[in-house]
């Protein structure tokens, strides 16, 4: 029987997801460490439970592991989705021409909170399980908080 | 309670009972994935730890 509770995740080679914002002489790939700070961030948010694995090496690139606890339910509807962040505080915006919401209080912003990344839980609480999240500071958070009022 | 909080609770709460039901809702996120590719997410899909366990064993053999 295999195991039920845990799921296990490994990244593209040498490729760790994109950030939510960017400035305009950095990338938008996120780095290993952005992705590791980004699993960081949603445990602490989202209530979850992901731990490092470790590297796996292929080809002379390389592809991180992580391993998450598995949850039942159905994927959100986008009405859902942005019903749970809105009404849980985070501000909505338009970033790369996606949707993204932002987080105040903590000065995160999360995006990439398509249907297949949600978990409707039955007793109607949404479970992020593979958002992009990033802490903010300086000219990007400047620009958020312009992009939320506009 | 925070949201994180009720979160933690409520996932540890909401665990599977079968491996038919991982199936089920493995298809069913699947179908509303919007696009695969590196493009858009960081991984590459994913797999139950035990599945994993054999992929790691083949590649370091």
């Amino acid at each position: 029987m295999p195991d039920l509770t845990r799921v296990i995740k490994v990244t593209w080679r040498d490729f760790f997801g994109l950030l939510v914002v960017h400035r305009t002489d950095e990338e938008r790939q996120a780095s290993p460490i952005a992705y590791l700070e980004r699993w960081h961030l949603h445990n602490e948010l989202f209530g979850d439970r992901v731990r490092f694995v470790g590297v796996m090496e292929e080809n002379q690139q390389m592809r991180l592991v992580i391993e998450q606890q598995a949850v039942v339910g159905i994927p959100a509807t986008l009405e859902q989705i942005n019903d749970f962040f809105t009404g849980n505080g985070w501000k909505r915006f338009t970033a790369n021409g996606e949707v993204a919401y932002f987080d105040s209080e903590r000065n995160v912003v999360i995006s990439d909170t398509h249907r297949g990344n949600l978990i409707l839980m039955d007793d109607g609480l949404l479970a992020p399980i593979d958002l992009r999240v990033q802490r903010l500071s300086g000219a990007l958070l400047d620009y958020v908080i312009k992009a939320c009022r506009s | 309670m925070s949201l994180s909080e009720q979160l933690r609770e409520s996932r540890s709460k909401h665990t599977f009972k079968s491996y038919e039901d991982v199936l089920k809702q493995l298809r069913a996120f699947r179908a509303v994935q919007p696009v695969t590719g590196r493009k858009f997410g960081s991984s590459a899909g994913m797999r139950l730890k035990e599945d994993f366990a054999a992929y790691q064993t083949k590649s370091q053999s």
